[in-house]
């Protein structure tokens, strides 16, 4: 009883330096954690989103996660102040927000919480940007370099982007969306058997999932005509344009392909084509040594890149 | 594996990460960093050149949070802006100094973000002890053991050097300071005497200003009256042009109302002619109806006459040959009924008359077709004759027809005129 008291006065006291308050927020990471967790299933209740099971409790832990990462970085810039109020306040302002999640509940199965872990780590890590044209529609880093149209330092960041993510940012990723090896083999093994069925699916929540995170982007970012693409392209310019918001935008993406011509399968529209695990370095040098022979290279390469694919 | 398990796992991974990045944030290295502002990627600091800045403003709304993420999404600054006024928040970023900085207006805001490197020798230095901070922590791996103990020897020799420079820059100070005091007093004296000349001046520049501000503040007082006054007229005026326009509304109403009168009650009359046409047509229909059974009725009466005729040239053969030829032609007793009825046969139809035909003229002429007028139905007189002799009705209508004051004459009122 005591120490329940202790605890509740260490918690309203005032913190009246950065220091303390870095202290105060490595001694307090589980409250913390708790406590923006339940204030996220108090938020999917009130809102009608809630269901007494396992993934519905991942997504309030993900999400109470989330705003505990901001918390402790936005924190140390508002003392004097009384943290738990703080992060009260912080996370009533977040959720004030209009649609702050991506709630759907076909995103709640392993398939849904896989890609909607990817898409919303592209939204803050441009590893995981870049990664996303592998992971929806198989394109390799040349692939890539080659839709977008970048330059040779554009270029050399993708290799970059490719590189971290495979090293630590898929992994990092998998793991703040709590998904299991049981689940990720799973999609594997329906990709195996089913691919058709599964690339559909994949189609329609990646859908779903691009219409709510696009929001994200400045409002400098809007979708662009054939025409402004074409002009976009022959005039070199707007890389970190043509970077986020073909990710992002299917429709754009599709012009961008076409008037690239790049796609690998002789169609106009790119299609999805979903991969599990990251790119792995084999697939590279594979996906590279066609090109050095002379040829056209995408098609070869992309199937060497396919069959290079090994479990993280 | 059970849900409970799997879900204390999940958190237990969640607060490791948490742990990890508040204790390596500071630490994080990249060559470009990527700048939110209210969670919306709006630029990037390329850190490679220099000391990068990158300004954001934004017309429409204020800017809630700023976050700094490094190209790998890691979160490594950020800012709670107010919602108005400014902010500013300085953190390290691997030595490195990250400057962020907001100013929110009304429904507008502007941020920037700069990146402050550190000078070459100090980031070698501040790197150096962060290294051997982590490699006597045994954070580090063993193969880093000597660059870290280099990194050491370079804090402590760094260290004695400026020790020696302090120790050196004291010792001179004090015996410049004994050398110098008697020529500094004198020159104090003066400066004193100086301030004393500028301050009397200051005190004299400071009245006069006062006095100029005065006549200013005097001036500015009767334009603002003068102001005032006008205001005040402009208001009076601004009511009586409100008041007029007042008036001219409720004129202009007085007048849609009556419009609006005029306007029903000529479409009640148009509605009334509407009517009155239809009952007309309606009329027009019936008496070619009429006609076309008088037509019927004459052709009638013309086979009528012709048996009549007939009947006539029979009447003048011999009784005996009557009675035998009656005898044998037994025609039916109705019909011998009539031909005996025919010489006083009353014969009824309808006559209306011209407007304004008097009683007495309409008697008159009932004296002289030894008719009997009925009563007025619509305008409609029934009158009944009685044929003295196997005269034709058509020459009785044909004779009335001709009459000034008969409008029209009728034998069928199956459908009465005007009803």
């Amino acid at each position: 009883m005591s120490e329940s008291q202790d605890q509740s006065e260490r918690f309203s006291n005032v913190v009246a330096t950065a220091k303390e308050f870095d202290q105060f927020a490595a001694a307090a990471l589980p409250q913390l954690l708790d406590r923006a967790t339940t204030q996220t299933k108090r938020f999917l209740k009130e809102t009608g989103q809630w269901e007494p099971d396992i993934t519905h409790e991942k997504l309030a832990l993900r999400w109470g996660y989330e705003l505990v990462e901001r918390f402790l970085v936005c924190g140390r810039t508002e003392v004097p102040c009384r943290p738990l109020f703080l992060l009260d306040s912080l996370i009533a302002k977040y959720y004030s927000q209009p649609e702050p999640l991506c709630y759907h509940k076909d995103l709640l199965s392993p398939l849904g919480r896989f890609l909607d872990g990817l898409t919303s780590r592209a939204v803050v890590s441009r590893d995981g940007l870049m990664a996303l044209f592998y992971h929806l529609y198989g394109f390799g880093q040349g692939h890539v370099v080659k839709t977008l149209g970048l330059g040779m330092a554009e270029s050399q960041r993708v290799y970059k982007n490719f590189e971290r993510w495979r090293q630590s940012g898929w992994q990092r990723t998998m793991e703040e969306m709590g998904m299991t090896d049981t689940e990720l083999n799973g999609i594997e093994e329906q990709k195996r058997h089913h691919p058709e069925r599964l690339n559909a699916e994949a189609d329609r929540l990646t859908r779903l999932l691009l219409a709510h995170y696009r929001k994200s982007e400045p409002e400098h970012y809007p979708c662009l005509s054939r025409q402004k693409w074409d002009d976009l392209f022959g005039q070199d310019y707007g890389y970190d344009y043509r970077v986020w918001h073909l990710a992002f935008c299917h429709d754009c993406f599709t012009h961008a392909c076409d008037l690239r011509g790049t796609d690998t399968q002789g169609a106009v529209k790119p299609r999805i084509d979903l991969q599990v695990r990251p790119l792995q370095k084999g697939g590279l040098m594979a996906f590279f040594m066609p090109e050095r022979g002379g040829g056209k290279g995408h098609g070869t390469g992309r199937a060497t890149q396919r069959l290079s694919h090994t479990p993280a | 594996m059970e849900p409970d398990v799997q879900l204390s796992d999940y958190r237990t991974r969640l607060l490791e990460t948490l742990e990890d990045h508040s204790s390596h944030r500071h630490r994080e290295r990249s060559d470009f960093l990527q700048v939110f502002v209210n969670h919306a990627r709006v630029g990037t600091l390329d850190c490679r050149r220099g000391s990068p800045a990158f300004t954001y403003a934004d017309g429409e709304r204020v800017i809630e949070t700023i976050e700094i993420r490094t190209e790998a999404g890691t979160l490594v600054g950020g800012l709670c802006a107010p919602e108005i006024g400014m902010r500013t928040a300085c953190s390290s970023l691997s030595g490195h100094a990250l400057e962020i900085s907001v100013h929110n207006q009304q429904e507008r805001g502007s941020a920037r973000v700069a990146y402050q490197p550190a000078s070459a020798r100090w980031g070698r230095l501040q790197q150096a002890a962060e290294n051997l901070a982590a490699g006597l922590s045994g954070l580090r791996p063993v193969g880093l053991a000597w660059p870290r103990t280099l990194a050491a020897a370079q804090i402590c020799v760094t260290a004695v050097a400026l020790f020696l420079i302090t120790d050196r820059w004291m010792d001179r100070t004090a015996q410049s300071h004994l050398e110098k005091s008697s020529s500094v007093e004198a020159a104090i004296r003066d400066d004193m005497r100086s301030l004393e000349q500028k301050l009397a001046q200051f005190t004299e520049t400071q009245t006069a200003v006062a006095q100029t501000q005065q006549q200013h503040i005097a001036k500015l007082q009767h334009t603002l009256n003068t102001v005032t006054q006008t205001q005040q007229q402009l208001a009076a005026g601004v009511m009586t042009v409100q008041r007029e326009v007042n008036d001219k509304k409720g004129v202009g109403r007085e007048v849609d109302h009556l419009t609006r009168l005029l306007m029903s009650k000529v479409d009640a009359e148009r509605d009334q002619v509407h009517k009155e046409l239809k009952t007309l047509t309606a009329a027009n229909e019936g008496l070619t109806k009429q006609l076309s059974a008088l037509e019927g009725s004459n052709q009638e009466l013309k086979n009528r006459l012709k048996s009549a005729g007939l009947d006539v040239s029979k009447v003048s053969v011999p009784p005996e040959k009557d009675i035998v030829i009656a005898e044998k032609a037994t025609p039916p007793p109705q019909v011998a009924e009539a031909r005996r009825d025919n010489p006083a046969q009353p014969f009824t139809f309808w006559v209306s008359f011209q407007d304004g035909t008097s009683e007495e003229s309409i008697d008159h002429l009932m004296q002289e077709i030894h008719g009997r007028k009925g009563a007025n139905n619509a305008g409609w007189y029934d009158v009944v004759v009685s044929l003295p002799q196997p005269q034709p009705a058509d020459g009785v209508l044909e004779s009335l027809k001709h009459a000034k004051i008969v409008k029209a004459v009728t034998t069928h009122r199956t459908l009465p005129p005007g009803q």
